[in-house]
C-alpha cells in the first residue's frame, strides 16, 4: 500500500471546509471508502473526484445523503450503458 | 454581450415571489447540473444561466438593479449618479458611460464568479477542483495502427500525447490536471478526452479483430489455387483449397488489429470468400459450361 495515495480525512474536511460527519455519514451509506492506517483516517486519491462530485451536487441541489445515494447510483448505471452502448455501436459498424 | 433575460431563464414572471425563485431554480438546477448530464455542453450552457439568473434574481438588491436596468444592471450606482449629474448639468449631453471605470466588470461577472477563476461571491476560501474539460480527437484506423505522439491545442495550450495503438472509437482518457485552473488554490480540473475513429481502410474492427471480404474467381474456387489478399498492413498469399464455396470464413492469425496496451499482441483477421461468377460468356463457354451440366447430371 503506497501512504502517498492517501489523504487524512482530518485534512480534506478543512480544505473543503466541511464536517468531517459528512464524511463517515457518506461511508455509512457506501458512498465513499474511508481506510483506516495506523488508527487515523484516510481517503484514497481515486475517491477524491467523488467526493468532489458529491459535494457540487449536495451543495447546488440541496439533497440529503439518501437522496444523494440514489443520484450517485443512477449516474454509476447511466455511465456503465453509456459504454455497453459505444460497445454494441462499435460492433454494429461491423455490419454497416 | 447578449442580453440573457434572468426571468424567462427561470421560466417566471417579472411579479415572481422569492420563494417562486427559489423554486424555479432549484427544479432547473436538478435538471440542467453537469454532474447529472456529463458531456452535455447544452445542459452545461443552461446550468450557467439558470445560475446566473438566481445570483441575480434571488438578491433583492440585484434584482431591483436588474429590473430597472435590465442588461446595465451592473452598473446601477453609475446610471443614477449619471443621470444626477444630467439633471444637475442641463444640456451637458454626449457624456460618455466608461465600463472601465468599474473594474471592467461586465455582464457576465457572474458568470466567472460560478466557474472561472475567481468564485467571487459565491464562496470566500472553500477550495476546489478545477472545471474539467471534454474534447474529442478524431483519429483514422491508421493513425490507431501504431502508438504515436500527438500534439494537441486546448484552450491555447499545447499537450503532448501518446495515443496508444489499439485505441477504441468512443474510449476516454483522463488527462490529469490538464482542465480548468482550480479555484482559491484548489487542483486544476482534468482533460477528458474521447476518440472518435473513422474508418476508411475497407476492414471492418471489432476490437481487436478485422474482417474483410475476398472476391474470388469461379475458377480458383473450383480447382484451387493462390491468391494474394490485402492485410492491414501489408500483403499475404493465400493457398485456396479446391471446391471452395462463397461465404467461406478463414482466419489469419496475428494478422487482425493491435491489442490496446499489449505491446506486439494482434488480433485476427477473418476473411469472407464470395465467389464471383463470370458474366459475358461466349459460345464457347456456354456450350462447355452446358456439358459440364450434363456431366453433372449424370
Amino acid at each position: 500500500m503506497n501512504n502517498s495515495e492517501y489523504i487524512l480525512v482530518s485534512h480534506l474536511c478543512t480544505h473543503y471546509a466541511v464536517e468531517q460527519s459528512l464524511l463517515y455519514d457518506l461511508q455509512a451509506n457506501g458512498l465513499l471508502e474511508i481506510t483506516t492506517i495506523k488508527s487515523k483516517d484516510f481517503l484514497h486519491q481515486d475517491c477524491i473526484s467523488k467526493f468532489e462530485k458529491i459535494l457540487r451536487i449536495r451543495n447546488d441541489l440541496k439533497v440529503n445523503i439518501e437522496q444523494m445515494d440514489l443520484i450517485i447510483n443512477l449516474l454509476d448505471k447511466i455511465e456503465v450503458l453509456q459504454n455497453e452502448l459505444n460497445l454494441v455501436k462499435n460492433r454494429l459498424m461491423i455490419y454497416e | 454581450m447578449e442580453f440573457l433575460d434572468y426571468y424567462k431563464i427561470l421560466g417566471l414572471e417579472k411579479s415572481a415571489t422569492e420563494e417562486e425563485i427559489k423554486k424555479a431554480y432549484r427544479k432547473l438546477a436538478r435538471k440542467y447540473h453537469p454532474d447529472l448530464n456529463p458531456n452535455d455542453k447544452e445542459a452545461e450552457k443552461k446550468f450557467k444561466e439558470i445560475n446566473e439568473a438566481n445570483e441575480v434574481l434571488s438578491n433583492i438588491e440585484n434584482r431591483k438593479k436588474y429590473d430597472k436596468y435590465g442588461a446595465e444592471w451592473k452598473h446601477a450606482e453609475h446610471l443614477d449618479k449619471s443621470q444626477q449629474q444630467q439633471q444637475h448639468y442641463r444640456g451637458n449631453a454626449g457624456q460618455q458611460f466608461d465600463a472601465s471605470s468599474f473594474g471592467g466588470a461586465d455582464y457576465s461577472d457572474f458568470f466567472e464568479s460560478m466557474f472561472g477563476q475567481d468564485f467571487g461571491s459565491r464562496s470566500s476560501n472553500v477550495k476546489f477542483k478545477g472545471q474539467d474539460f471534454n474534447t474529442e480527437l478524431v483519429l483514422t484506423l491508421d493513425d490507431v495502427y501504431t502508438t504515436h505522439k500527438r500534439i494537441i491545442t486546448v484552450n491555447g495550450k499545447k499537450i503532448q500525447l501518446t495515443i496508444p495503438a489499439g485505441v477504441e472509437n468512443g474510449q476516454k482518457i483522463k488527462l490529469k490536471g490538464h482542465g480548468g485552473a482550480g479555484v482559491n488554490g484548489g487542483p486544476d480540473g482534468d482533460l477528458y478526452i474521447e476518440f472518435k475513429i473513422e474508418n476508411t481502410s475497407g476492414f471492418r474492427r471489432d476490437k481487436q479483430d478485422l474482417y474483410a471480404t475476398v472476391e474470388l474467381d469461379l475458377y480458383t474456387a473450383m480447382l484451387g489455387g493462390e491468391i494474394i489478399v490485402k492485410t492491414f498492413d501489408g500483403q499475404v498469399k493465400l493457398k485456396v483449397p479446391s471446391e471452395t464455396q462463397s461465404d467461406t470464413k478463414v482466419k489469419l492469425k496475428g494478422k487482425g488489429f493491435p491489442v490496446y496496451k499489449q505491446d506486439g499482441a494482434f488480433g485476427d483477421l477473418f476473411l469472407t470468400y464470395k465467389v464471383k461468377l463470370p458474366t459475358g460468356l461466349t459460345d464457347k463457354e456456354k456450350e462447355l459450361f452446358s456439358e459440364l451440366q450434363k456431366l453433372r447430371a449424370q
